[in-house]
């Protein structure tokens, strides 16, 4: 229910970018909010599901920004699943 | 540190391109055939590993959505050069271990660094650097209103038509590869 901003890192891009994020949102949102500024316009989609990694793990689709206990800032990566 | 002149200039050449507006001069950038083969001659993989970036924004022009590859957000940026954090490319290149940036948590603040001479300039003497904050700080801090790419350009004192646009119009992106033998027929390049 509050914006949260994270560094966001699209599988195969070149850069870290910033990226606000919901607290409240499933990580299948968070993903495509990570997404949008990657995939599509420097690195080509595949029809493949995106997931989030946190701290080198997967995160369920369900689990929320707030269930993880990721601080403001701490690095989400995207990857294909 | 060798390990980067390998990779980190060819993310800074995607990323002074993609973020054109924040740099205060129209960069001639775009990587056509003629500056893919160059670039492929003097970086041996160089198509593998950073062509594909050039694909994505290339198709995207000629599809006619020059809009997506322009920024929407920033770059996240390092606490000591201020630069954008490139680490990605260089895993993504095969170059580094992980795509993650380095992160230091001094006093409840972390800081986060491109390189590890970035960190170890910073950890010479936190005390002059740990005060400072970036562009990327100064957003989420609410010192730039609005938070948002227009809001920071006019605070970087920026207008419109300061900062950078393609300086060649999207051309290398029409542009066909030269014939091998014989003049250069097209005259889009
Ligand atoms: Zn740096």
């Amino acid at each position: 229910m509050a914006l949260f901003p994270v560094q966001g890192i699209v599988e195969g891009d070149f850069v870290v970018v910033l990226v606000t994020a919901d607290d409240a949102d499933p990580m299948t949102a968070v993903a495509q909010a990570i997404a949008h500024h990657g995939i599509g316009t420097r690195v080509a989609a595949q029809d493949r599901p995106l997931k989030v990694r946190y701290q080198g793990k997967v995160l369920a689709d369900t689990a929320t920004i707030a269930d993880t206990g990721c601080a403001p800032m701490d690095v989400l990566e995207v990857i294909y699943g | 540190m060798n390990n980067e002149m390998n990779w980190v200039h060819h993310g800074y050449h995607l990323g002074v391109y993609f973020w054109r507006p924040t740099v205060w001069w129209n960069p001639v950038a775009g990587v056509g055939p003629e500056e893919r083969a160059w670039l492929e001659e003097k970086y041996p993989g160089w198509n593998d590993s950073f062509g594909k970036y050039w694909d994505e924004m290339g198709k995207n022009i000629r599809a006619g959505q020059p809009e997506l590859t322009l920024p929407e957000t920033f770059p996240i940026v390092c606490n000591s050069c201020q630069l954008p954090v490139c680490t990605p490319a260089g895993y993504a290149a095969g170059y580094l271990d992980s795509p993650l940036p380095r992160q230091l948590t001094i006093d409840g603040r972390t800081y986060t660094f491109c390189s590890e001479p970035c960190q170890w300039v910073f950890e010479q003497t936190p005390e002059q650097f740990k005060g400072h904050t970036s562009i990327v700080d100064r957003l989420l801090s609410g010192v730039i209103q609005p938070p948002t790419i227009p809001g920071a350009l006019a605070y970087m004192g920026l207008s419109p038509e300061e900062c950078g646009q393609d300086g060649t119009d999207y051309d290398w992106a029409h542009a066909t590869a030269p014939v091998l033998a014989g003049p250069i027929a097209s005259g889009t390049a």
